[in-house]
């Protein structure tokens, strides 16, 4: 029998909108939001393996528990790049890479911490970019509180 | 089987309606206490089973996140989207390959985080049965409960009397999340009416929680004491829950069938000394005693008459309450193989049946019991 000419669409929707997962991340970065207000960066470090998380997380791979804060500094180096916004692709629009700027974003690792951040490079033209290279984070000159306020690196 | 899979360490969180932390960090917990149990360290481990589910986690590879507190990280990890009961046959499988000897094994959820019955519907047929909001988890137990009422016989008082002796049995488990010392099937039947007969109590209460146990290969559980052996497994699917006869666990049957033979159990009613069993809702304990042989089929009902399945009866049936107790999705059918094998090693404490030499646990997945999975443990 040949199905085809009669299968259809059948509408459907899997409803998130009662769930509501539970994360102590928020707990930490607010840490971290409110010591940036005196310029200081926060990360947590495992008591038991040494690790320095940043941004800062409740559990560690070696099943310790970070419990202790740490100051990592807002300097950097870039340890893997992407540039874009000279093109795009079905589904994805850069806001600020949309009209052929181009937009420059980062594995960033503080110093201090083992983890990385993915930030936005600015000031830089894309073919200077490289692994290696040493940024600093651009404090906001109003913090928002969020994750944006961690968002944007300058060349150091 | 002889001696070849054993558990060696196993660890339960407190059952509860909202647990009140992230569930890496339950999960985070819950590892630290198995590896604690058994006395090893997360170095040790040689392979990771978790059972989780996507879509209750919200993100896809939902075992993603959990590869750090459930010990994994860097290591040969896989998971299910199933009962931990599951999640355990295929850790067994993969000791049995002879590539690892010692495996965690885990399941965990938070029903906190989503509204109770909406997985159920999730899992239904999406062309005729999803939209019409008339089948749910719930509603399909109620058709299956009425059929096989119908079959045997069951009465409402009856199915309200296992409620009562797992809710009771569940007030002397520290773990469980609902309990109520000295039940009756009154107090049962007068609960809260959900679908006819399926009263509030006669379901399985959703919480959060993780539990883990250990499995060693008989080579490694040499130096583990106490090790409880796999004496056999089996499993089994059925169909969608309107293509099958819904009076019947056919499945836990053929299951059960297959596990026996491996465990050369030939009679369970009389070889068998204690049993846990994943009762969704308590009308499924009634149809499990049959389709494990505890009794013949229809009969459920004078078994659990006969006074057998109690704590003090010649077969006691979830001594730790059940899943009426507790039932975290993906977790309860493990709990029930741990809750056994606490038995056996002597350790279940205010819970604890004398003289458990052999037990069965079961686990199951799927709306109205569609798959289940049967093990019998033992000690040395």
């Amino acid at each position: 029998m040949e199905y085809k000419e009669v299968t259809t669409s059948i509408d459907g929707a899997w409803n998130f909108s009662k769930w509501e997962w539970k994360f102590e991340s928020i707990a930490l970065i607010g840490r971290t939001f409110e010591a940036m207000k005196e310029h200081k960066l926060l990360g947590n470090k495992c008591p038991d393996c040494g690790t320095v998380y940043f941004l800062p997380k409740p559990f560690c791979r070696c099943l310790g528990m970070p419990d202790e804060f740490v100051e990592v500094k807002d300097t950097g180096t870039i340890t893997t790049y992407t540039v874009t916004g000279a093109w795009g692709y079905e589904g994805i629009t850069e806001e600020e890479g949309a009209q052929g700027e181009p937009l420059i974003f980062a594995g960033v690792q503080f110093d201090g911490a083992d983890t990385k951040v993915v930030c936005v490079v600015e000031d830089v033209e894309p073919e200077k970019v490289g692994v290696g290279m040493r940024v600093k984070l651009k404090w906001p000159d109003k913090l928002e509180g969020a994750i944006t306020d961690l968002s944007r690196c300058t060349p150091l | 089987m002889d001696k070849e899979v054993a558990i060696v360490g196993y660890a339960q969180t407190p059952y509860v309606a909202d647990f009140n932390e992230s569930r890496e960090m339950m999960v985070l917990q819950a590892t630290r206490a198995v590896l604690e149990n058994a006395g090893i360290k997360r170095e040790e481990l040689d392979t990771i089973v978790t059972a989780n589910n996507d879509y209750l986690d919200g993100r896809t590879i939902s075992n993603m996140r959990l590869v750090e507190p459930a010990g994994s990280w860097r290591k040969n990890e896989s998971k299910v989207e199933m009962d931990g009961a599951f999640a355990m046959l295929y850790a067994v499988t993969r000791i049995l390959s002879g590539d690892h000897d010692i495996a965690l094994v885990l399941g965990e959820s938070q029903a906190s985080v989503y509204a109770g019955i909406l997985p159920g519907i999730m899992m239904l047929d999406p062309t005729f049965d999803r939209q019409r909001w008339l089948l749910n988890e719930v509603s399909a137990a109620a058709l299956q409960a009425s059929a096989y009422m119908d079959a045997s016989g069951v009465s409402e008082d009856q199915i309200s009397g296992v409620a009562a002796k797992n809710l009771d049995n569940a007030s002397r488990n520290p773990v469980a999340m609902r309990s109520i010392a000295g039940a009756d099937a009154k107090k049962v039947k007068a609960s809260r009416p959900l679908y006819s007969p399926i009263t509030e109590l006669m379901m399985a209460p959703q919480c959060d929680g993780a539990c883990a146990l250990v499995l060693a290969s008989g080579k490694a559980a040499a130096r583990f004491e106490k090790p409880v052996w796999i004496k056999g497994l089996g499993f089994a699917h059925d169909s969608y829950l309107t293509e099958r006869p819904l009076d019947t666990m056919s499945s836990l049957k053929m299951a059960a069938d297959s596990c026996y033979s491996q465990a050369g159990i030939e009679d369970a009613s009389s070889q068998v000394d204690l049993a846990e069993v994943y009762e969704r809702f308590a009308h499924e304990e009634l149809m499990a005693y049959e389709a494990l042989g505890f009794c013949e089929p229809m009969k459920g009902g004078a078994f659990f008459d006969s006074g057998a399945t109690k704590m003090d009866g010649k077969l006691p049936v979830n001594a730790s309450g059940g899943a009426l107790g507790a039932n975290v999705e993906c977790a309860a059918g493990l709990a029930r193989v741990i809750e056994a094998a606490m038995q056996i090693r002597g350790e279940a404490g205010d819970h604890q049946v004398q003289g458990v030499k052999t037990a069965v646990a079961h686990g199951q997945s799927g709306i109205c019991a569609q798959e289940n999975m049967v093990y019998v443990l033992g000690g040395e």
